[in-house]
């Protein structure tokens, strides 16, 4: 799982009228996270983490938080490693 | 326009072809006729589907007609295109703008 995705960067944005704290839990809380994610979802919400998202239908995709900032930017980055 | 007037105006091969030649530079109707073996009526249904969904704009200089690419006819697709792309990210705003109405007030004014 290494090498294929390497230097293809999506990037998006989105302006959200919430708290920035409110957003870091729906990024960082894997119970939060199946409110908008997908219907399981595992967290380690830390640098190198692993996340594990997966729907009914059997799709899933793991994936590793980058970098993690509660205070003061609330900030998340998260990679993809492999999606099915 | 519509994101299906667009589509429709550009996903046949000679108009394909004519946007990118005229991306970046201008070029007279007779100086695109000559890149495709095709008569100049026939070039000129081409460049007036595509002036008529605003993906070319068109100017006289003289006796010639120059076209080129309009990059604001392309805006009804590229919002086609992220309401696909972006339908998480628009969850996550729906979801997050939700919790944040349900919480008491006092806990946004923590929010920078």
């Amino acid at each position: 799982m290494s090498g294929g995705d390497q230097g293809r960067e999506v990037r998006r944005e989105i302006y959200i009228d919430a708290a920035p704290a409110t957003v870091f839990a729906l990024l960082t809380d894997a119970r939060q996270m199946t409110r908008w994610l997908a219907e399981t979802v595992e967290a380690d919400p830390a640098p190198r983490g692993v996340f594990r998202l997966s729907e009914a239908g059997g799709k899933s995709i793991e994936g590793s938080y980058i970098e993690v900032h509660s205070h003061p930017k609330d900030r998340v980055h998260l990679g993809r490693h492999s999606g099915a | 326009m519509t994101a299906l007037a667009t589509l429709q105006a550009i996903a046949e091969p000679t108009r394909f072809k004519i946007l990118h030649l005229v991306r970046d530079r201008e070029m007279a109707a007779g100086e695109i006729a000559q890149r495709f073996h095709q008569t100049r009526p026939a070039i000129s249904v081409h460049l007036r589907i595509l002036l008529r969904v605003g993906l070319l704009s068109e100017r006289r200089a003289g006796t010639k007609r120059l076209y080129v690419v309009r990059p604001e006819g392309f805006v009804p697709l590229h919002g086609f295109i992220a309401g696909f792309w972006d339908v998480r990210l628009q969850r996550l705003k729906r979801v997050a703008e939700a919790v944040e109405r349900e919480q008491p007030k006092q806990r946004r004014k923590k929010s920078r």
